[in-house]
């Protein structure tokens, strides 16, 4: 627990070495401060949120308490020296001390860590298991990366799936809409059609203008939208990313986005803003095949 | 000289020692002055020095075993509590299920932890160090945790030698900063025995907040058997 004057949160300490720390201080840029704890050893860093929740600003001083593993209850003073952007619900009650910080606090000899190099990760259940019959204690957990593996699959699933279906469904919908569109505008034209077809161009040639008129709007869209959304692509992206708080990451699966626009997201969108509504348009135009000219001239349905 | 620098060590080291060698056994006396077999408690829980919630139970001990039955306020009522000395069980009647307790956890959302109120052996988990009258009535005596397994590394207690009663205690972590104190507030009953009526659990890191256990119809003795204790008699 993590306590100031009025307020205590439950938070999640993790000690970093001096090797891990570079690593950090590129992953996670600090909004405020610094992780020197060199020079401040009682040094923590927390989230942005947490520090919302408690007050605490870079400077302040709080206490942390834990119970170890043993049973033994643990308390120190702590000062925050930086604060980090929170990305999710899981890292915004994560507070980062040093290494040696963490583990006088925790009052334990036994490894923090333990590496399994990459080749072979699927090792990692075999090593949990073997280190829970080696340490057989109550009270500590060991987590190999698989535990969350299949969480993290299961909720970028869920996340893939359900913006895969918005987005049909909003594909429909728009299809529908130009369609419609597009039909009460053959509707407006009656005239026009009706004298074009008695001056003797042909039902499909009469089609062709609509299209073409479809495909000049589309195509000016397209480059108005890449126009607007590549250059906010590169802005966000060159500010690190767009921080939409931490609620966010439930439906994001982050709580800041880095959106990306390769060639093949470009040639896609093309793809769709032109030929999405030229298929509506030929739908549309379907009804000018049975279209009388006298009846047309009358604007007469 | 040599002499005279022998002569002071002893006096110091007999001087500190006079409270464990000559004395009584403090831890027993304290056990045995917190002990009762039957009390009905009521909790009240303090934040920002507001009344936040209150409980009523029927608190129940055999040796190191202990049993709490909710019946206040009616939401909680049927709720039950066993320690059996291995573990802490809470038996929810509204789901009828057994769940382990972690002790570690604080008690019902109170200052006090589960092992706070459900583990309380002095003599068990600590040895006494230390002791002194810095006022002439009361002792302070210094009691260090036997293991990293017991939560507060060092406590002490402060206690009449009168009346042979804690009085309160101080309890310190692992680096020796205070996180709570306890205080003891006890009532003379007809049979002329002193029992414990309240305690006032306070959280030293925390503002303004703290716990108040009023013990009532205290019993040193009651006739429940065994098998109340037990993990299988807690859902009948």
């Amino acid at each position: 627990m993590l306590y100031t004057s009025d307020s205590n949160k439950r938070i999640r300490i993790e000690g970093l070495t001096s090797e891990e720390l570079p690593l950090f201080m590129k992953t996670v840029k600090l909004l405020e401060g610094s992780a020197d704890w060199e020079e401040i050893p009682d040094g923590i860093v927390i989230s942005q949120g947490l520090a919302g929740e408690t007050g605490l600003k870079v400077g302040d001083g709080c206490s942390v308490v834990i119970q170890s593993a043993e049973g033994t209850i643990n308390m120190q003073d702590y000062t925050v020296t930086g604060l980090f952007p929170d990305t999710s619900q899981a890292n915004k009650y994560v507070i980062y001390s040093s290494y040696e910080q963490a583990k006088e606090l925790y009052y334990i000899n036994r490894p923090t860590h333990i590496l399994v190099d990459i080749a072979n990760l699927d090792q990692a259940g075999e090593v949990k298991k073997r280190l829970r019959e080696e340490i057989h204690h109550p009270w500590i957990t060991i987590e190999a990366y698989t535990d969350n593996l299949s969480t993290a699959q299961t909720l970028s699933n869920i996340n893939k799936y359900s913006m895969s279906g918005m987005v049909s469904f909003l594909l429909f919908i728009s299809f529908v809409g130009i369609w419609a569109m597009q039909v009460e505008n053959i509707n407006e034209r009656r005239k026009e059609i009706g004298a074009l077809l008695s001056f003797g161009f042909t039902r499909r040639a009469v089609k062709r203008i609509f299209l073409f008129e479809s495909a000049y709007i589309s195509l000016l869209f397209l480059l108005t939208g890449l126009g607007v959304a590549l250059p906010a692509i590169y802005i966000i992206n060159v500010s690190d990313g767009l921080y939409l708080g931490s609620s966010a990451s439930f439906a994001f699966g982050s709580s800041v986005i880095k959106p990306e626009a390769g060639l093949a997201d470009v040639f896609t969108a093309a793809l769709v803003a032109l030929f999405y509504p030229l298929a509506a348009t030929w739908l549309s135009l379907m009804g000018i095949n049975n279209m009388r000219i006298v009846k047309l001239l009358n604007n007469a349905y | 000289m040599k002499a005279l620098f022998i002569t002071i060590a002893i006096l110091y080291i007999s001087t500190n020692l006079s409270v464990q060698a000559a004395g009584p056994d403090f831890l027993a006396l304290i056990d045995k002055s917190l002990y009762v077999e039957y009390a009905g408690i009521r909790m009240e829980i303090y934040k920002n020095n507001k009344l936040i919630k209150y409980y009523g139970i029927e608190f129940y001990r055999k040796e190191a075993k202990m049993r709490m039955e909710f019946v206040e306020p009616a939401v909680e009522k049927g709720r039950r509590i066993l320690n059996d000395e291995s573990n802490m069980w809470m038996y929810m009647p509204r789901t009828s299920k057994v769940i382990k307790l972690p002790l570690r956890q604080a008690f019902m959302g109170s200052d006090a932890s589960n092992r706070d109120l459900m583990r309380i052996e002095f003599a068990k988990d600590y040895d006494l160090v230390a002791g002194e009258q810095p006022d002439g009535a009361i002792l302070q005596l210094e009691l260090k945790a036997k293991s990293l397994s017991v939560s507060y590394n060092k406590v002490v207690v402060f206690f009449d030698p009168k009346r042979n009663i804690p009085l309160g205690q101080k309890m310190f972590s692992l680096s020796g900063k205070l996180i709570k104190t306890i205080e003891y507030i006890y009532k003379e009953q007809p049979d002329n025995t002193l029992y414990m009526s309240e305690m006032i659990i306070k959280d030293e890191l925390m503002n303004n907040s703290f716990t108040k256990m009023y013990y009532e119809n205290c019993k040193r003795r009651q006739n429940k058997p065994d098998v109340f204790f037990t993990l299988g008699s807690l859902k009948q």
